[in-house]
């Protein structure tokens, strides 16, 4: 952590919503066709299932968090597991991020060219959108934290009025009485909703620099709270518009959604296009703090290199390998093995952090507090 | 260099920069070389056979609204004499090497975003309509509540039928079908719906448009399909009353007869509820229907006068025991006709799994079996500014 840095701290409100913006952006476009494939029209509790297992792999992470509260996962990892294996999990941190913000943006430029630039080269979005990231990250943490405190109240409550013009058009015979078809096929589908509450493990990063760190766990679980009421709001809806099997039919389930609003018959005919546009600055804050993270990451582990040099080297990076996957389907694949990667950031990761500060201070090697 | 004159020089290059940006597109095309697709007609044409297999053929009519956009004069007057849209009329085994036909016939790129009507015609129809809904559920540009309907006649006569009100065709039958939708008691009939129903493999009926002796266009009959091939014809009031047993219901307007003439209300809204039950191992089914409206004519004796709340009472009991029997007689004659899910029960009946799962897997003896009720609170909420009728006005004289 640099002079500058120790000065900065992320206020219970800015801690909100850093973690409502990165959890809430490229993945609830396709979220409902996952969710519904195998929970069917239990699909909505599957995503609060997953709600409530955020909130236990949110303990676990301030759990570890609060041993090291001066310290970013980048330091202890060093303390706890030794110079050589603290490195690679740093690096697998660092690289983590880096494919975080790599498949988020491909997926994105992927909507925003089926949908409302078809003629326009996959290139020239995910470039344009990597030169914004860097002009907002160009200043250290405090800009990305202040820009997803003004941007995303407006944000949400304008899509969620959004999302609201479709509810008219419900057919509540959609949905059942829950669990008539038993738990199994909403547990199944656990795992991949699980994906789409990825984000807050950038704790690891940034818990040193929050401000009231007693209240930490009550304000983060309020962004990822905000962020599952949203997510049960959309799969909700997308169930009740299109009916399940329409909805797994679909490549972006909620975008057909927004095909059924028509504002003014005639004028406003296009509905989808004011989604994307509603859209984008979630996406961007997700990319923007992940894209940030990476090189905060990286900069961490090897602070010979300073972070905007980090951010300069990593952009053809991301924008090489974003262009790599031939459609969206490999990309997906992607986002899969980047989401079980966040997987064990979430939960296997800090119980073996946890293990690792039992057994050390049981061979006397890590003071107690 | 003085800090002033960096900040100067920076500001002077950040306008230059932006001007390049903010300047506008520089893959721009004028509206009139965009063709704005907004009707489309599609029949069946004799198969074709290539590489020994034999391909489905249609006759693709696709209506392009010109557009008033160039400013030299000769094509100013050239679009005042024009009829305000062109048909193009294409033989071809796929939608999209249809359309991509426009290009070469008129120069100019089609666009499918402000697609008002699709038109299916008769022989297409009792072929089947399912490889066609591929492209309209993939294609991006689709709207969903793009309206379609199905024709009784040749595609052309609908697509250069007349109107005083909207001299493009499309966007006239359009109107017309918006309309009786909202106002006739008729359901829906829009991509977005036919394309559920295709998907979940549930019988739809699409609104048909006919002409008249006057050559204007109709709307007054409904195309049943079944597997997405017509199987049948329904009339007006079949029509009507599935859409209110449906719970389809907003305004529209109920008849009904009497020895002197007509009876009419206005229907100001609605809704249908079922209760599904197993009687003697066979399932049954009560509608429960809802109706609030207002009295709007009255040519009838049955009652004299509306200043008593019994009267009122008398006459709702009244139609609603008419409005019982024409359901039920509807229900009768179309599940003997077609002895499947034409009154879209399937997804009403998710919290019965038995029932559901008869009804998905085995239609035909789900409706073999079945037994209906139907109840009907018809409620008059309004009679309008006759108190005493007409016929009580002769008695006293």
């Amino acid at each position: 952590m640099n002079r500058n840095e120790e000065s900065l701290m992320i206020s219970p409100t800015q801690l909100v919503f850093l973690v409502f913006g990165i959890i809430v952006g490229t993945g609830f476009i396709t979220l409902p066709r996952g969710v519904i494939e195998k929970a069917r029209e239990d699909a909505w509790l599957t995503v609060i299932l997953a709600l409530g297992i955020a909130l236990v792999s949110l303990w676990l992470i301030l759990r570890v968090a609060s041993i090291f509260p001066k310290d970013t996962a980048i330091t202890y990892n060093v303390k706890l597991f030794g110079r050589t294996f603290g490195l690679l999990l740093n690096l697998f941190l660092a690289g983590y991020f880096l494919f975080f913000t790599i498949t988020g943006v491909r997926t994105m430029a992927e909507v925003v060219k089926t949908e409302m630039l078809p003629f326009t080269p996959l290139g020239i979005i995910i470039g344009s959108m990597l030169l914004v990231l860097l002009y907002c990250s160009w200043d250290g943490l405090m800009p990305v934290v202040r820009i997803n405190e003004s941007g995303i109240p407006t944000s949400i409550f304008m899509i969620i009025f959004f999302f609201s013009l479709a509810y008219p058009a419900a057919d509540w015979h959609e949905l059942r009485i829950p669990f008539l078809e038993g738990v199994t096929p909403v547990i199944q589908s656990l795992p991949s909703t699980s994906y789409s509450f990825l984000g807050y493990e950038i704790l690891f990063l940034y818990y040193p620099f929050i401000f009231q760190k007693k209240k930490a766990y009550f304000h983060t679980a309020i962004g990822i709270g905000t962020a599952g009421i949203f997510y049960t709001f959309v799969v909700l809806g997308t169930l009740v518009t299109l009916g399940p099997n329409m909805a797994i039919a679909q490549t972006y389930p909620v975008i057909t959604m927004a095909k059924i609003i028509e504002i003014v018959p005639r004028f406003v005919e296009r509905a989808e296009l004011l989604l994307i546009i509603l859209w984008l600055p979630l996406a961007y804050t997700t990319h923007l703090i992940t894209f940030f993270s990476t090189a905060f990451a990286f900069n961490n582990t090897f602070p010979r290199i300073s972070l905007r040099w980090w951010m300069m080297l990593s952009l053809p990076f991301i924008f090489i390998l974003s262009m790599l996957p031939d459609n969206l389907m490999q990309m997906e694949r992607w986002t899969k093995v980047t989401g079980a990667c966040g997987l064990f950031l979430l939960i296997g990761y800090p119980v073996l952090l946890l293990t690792c500060v039992f057994v050390r201070r049981k061979l006397g090697l890590l003071p107690k507090n | 260099m003085k800090r002033w004159n960096k900040n100067v020089l920076s500001a002077i290059v950040m306008l230059l920069f932006s001007s390049i940006l903010l300047a506008g597109c520089w893959d721009y095309r004028e509206l009139e070389k965009r063709a704005l697709v907004v009707g489309l007609g599609i029949d069946e044409l004799p198969p074709s056979h290539f590489a020994g297999k034999e391909v489905r053929m249609y006759q693709i009519i696709v209506q392009v609204v010109e557009t008033a956009g160039s400013s030299s004069q000769a094509a100013m007057q050239k679009q005042q004499q024009s009829a305000g849209y062109t048909n193009f009329i294409i033989q071809t085994p796929s939608i999209t090497e249809g359309i991509q036909q426009i290009i070469t016939q008129s120069e100019r790129f089609p666009l499918l975003s402000h697609l008002q009507l699709i038109v299916l015609g008769e022989k297409l129809s009792k072929k089947g309509i399912h490889e066609l809904f591929d492209f309209f559920i993939r294609f991006p540009q689709m709207r969903r509540q793009t309206e379609i309907i199905a024709t009784t006649r040749p595609l052309i006569e609908y697509f250069t039928v007349p109107s005083t009100a909207e001299p493009t065709p499309s966007l006239h039958i359009a109107s017309i079908a918006d309309s009786v939708q909202q106002t006739l008691l008729l359901p829906e009939s829009n991509l977005g719906i036919i394309s559920k129903n295709i998907r979940n493999n549930t019988p739809f009926v699409v609104l048909t448009a006919s002409l008249n002796k006057k050559g204007q266009i109709v709307i007054n009959q409904g195309t049943v399909f079944q597997n997405a091939k017509k199987v049948g014809i329904l009339s007006k009031s079949d029509i009507q009353n599935l859409s209110m047993l449906y719970g389809e219901i907003e305004r529209g307007l109920l008849h009904f007869s009497c020895s002197q003439g007509k009876a009419a209300l206005q229907v100001l809204a609605g809704n249908s509820k079922i209760r599904p039950a197993i009687k003697n191992r066979k399932p049954h089914i009560t509608f429960q229907i809802e109706l609030e409206t207002e009295l709007t004519e009255y040519q009838c004796s049955d009652i004299a006068s509306f200043d008593s709340p019994e009267q009122i009472r008398r006459m709702e009991q009244l139609y609603s025991n008419m409005l019982e029997e024409q359901l039920q007689r509807t229900a009768k004659k179309l599940t003997k006709k077609y002895k499947d899910d034409i009154f879209q029960l399937t997804s009403r009946l998710k919290n019965h799994p038995e029932m559901y799962e008869q009804i998905r897997e085995h239609p035909e003896q789900f409706f073999e079996q079945w037994t209906v009720d139907i109840n009907v609170n018809l409620k008059i909420r309004n009679i309008g500014n006759v108190l005493k009728t007409f016929i009580t006005l002769k008695k006293n004289k």
